[in-house]
């Protein structure tokens, strides 16, 4: 997919060539990146990006391969693909994701781990999100990430055989705003 | 599985392996531990992420409780599963 978008170069070596570290505070770093960026896929990305750098200047500037998500299975962190970003920057203005499970097993609305595809309308969705067929949810809701909430996107594990690795979104818990909830009749 | 040539671990391949393990411990009559996976496996119908947590955590307390009744080979696959689950984590950035 990211080999289809333009600009992909030039973001690549934007971000690979930038220190956040040292960068002074967030807008300059926004600022510097946005004049270096000449189409608009790479300024949005990068804007992405901005967006995610602490304004707090009492704290260090976080890069953004930085930011993570405590999990149950650990720490999840921020990827710097163009998709992850792009994933991002979707989730950050307001872009709604879905959850499916069975009843019994799984959090509900507390979940960390969401979906940008829905289900609904996904075509051949268990495919694209890594899920096998025979294990077909009960239940789907959407939501969208409760404003000022931390989140990160990244790929989902399960590349292999060209299955899953579809965005994912974690969350912290109960960081996400219900929109609706369905059951699936059997 | 996709063995050693790359550690890479897909939901379906895990699904097959847990549906396997589940059918493995039945035959021995490791029931309760049968039940586990076959309880880790229902994660499939959500989110791969929790899948493959919880099936780490499945596999793991298997491992723990078959040492007598396992053979080399299946003790061998089911450590490749699991180092499988933890590379497919590290490659994602993270549990």
């Amino acid at each position: 997919m990211a080999s289809n978008i333009p600009g992909i170069g030039i973001l690549y070596s934007l971000i690979a060539g930038y220190h956040w570290d040292k960068a002074g505070d967030k807008e300059r770093a926004a600022t510097n990146l946005q004049n270096a960026a000449t189409n608009t896929v790479a300024v949005a990305a990068i804007n992405a990006i901005a967006r995610s750098i602490p304004s707090d200047k009492s704290k260090s500037t976080s890069a953004i391969n930085k930011l993570e998500v405590k999990a149950p299975y650990g720490v999840a962190r921020q990827a710097n693909t163009l998709e992850a970003l792009a994933a991002r920057q979707a989730v950050a203005e307001g872009a709604q994701i879905y959850r499916a499970g069975q009843f019994g097993v799984q959090q509900g609305s507390a979940g960390q781990f969401w979906s940008l595809n829905n289900p609904l309308s996904t075509r051949n969705y268990s495919n694209v999100s890594g899920m096998p067929t025979s294990a077909s949810p009960e239940w789907i809701m959407a939501g969208t990430v409760r404003p000022g909430a931390s989140f990160v996107t990244r790929g989902s594990p399960g590349l292999g055989s060209n299955l899953g690795g579809a965005m994912e979104v974690v969350v912290p818990a109960d960081a996400v705003r219900v929109n609706w909830f369905h059951t699936i009749g059997k | 599985m996709t063995e050693q040539k790359d550690e890479r671990l897909s939901v379906i391949e895990l699904c097959n392996y847990l549906n396997s393990l589940a059918a493995l411990l039945d035959s021995k009559g490791l029931n309760e531990l049968a039940h586990r996976i076959n309880e880790a496996s229902k994660f499939a119908s959500g989110s791969p992420t929790e899948l493959f947590g919880e099936s780490k955590i499945a596999l793991m307390e298997v491992r723990s409780n078959v040492q007598l009744d396992f053979s080399e080979s299946e003790l061998f696959k089911l450590s490749l599963v699991i180092n499988q689950i933890e590379s497919e984590f590290r490659r994602i950035g993270g549990g």
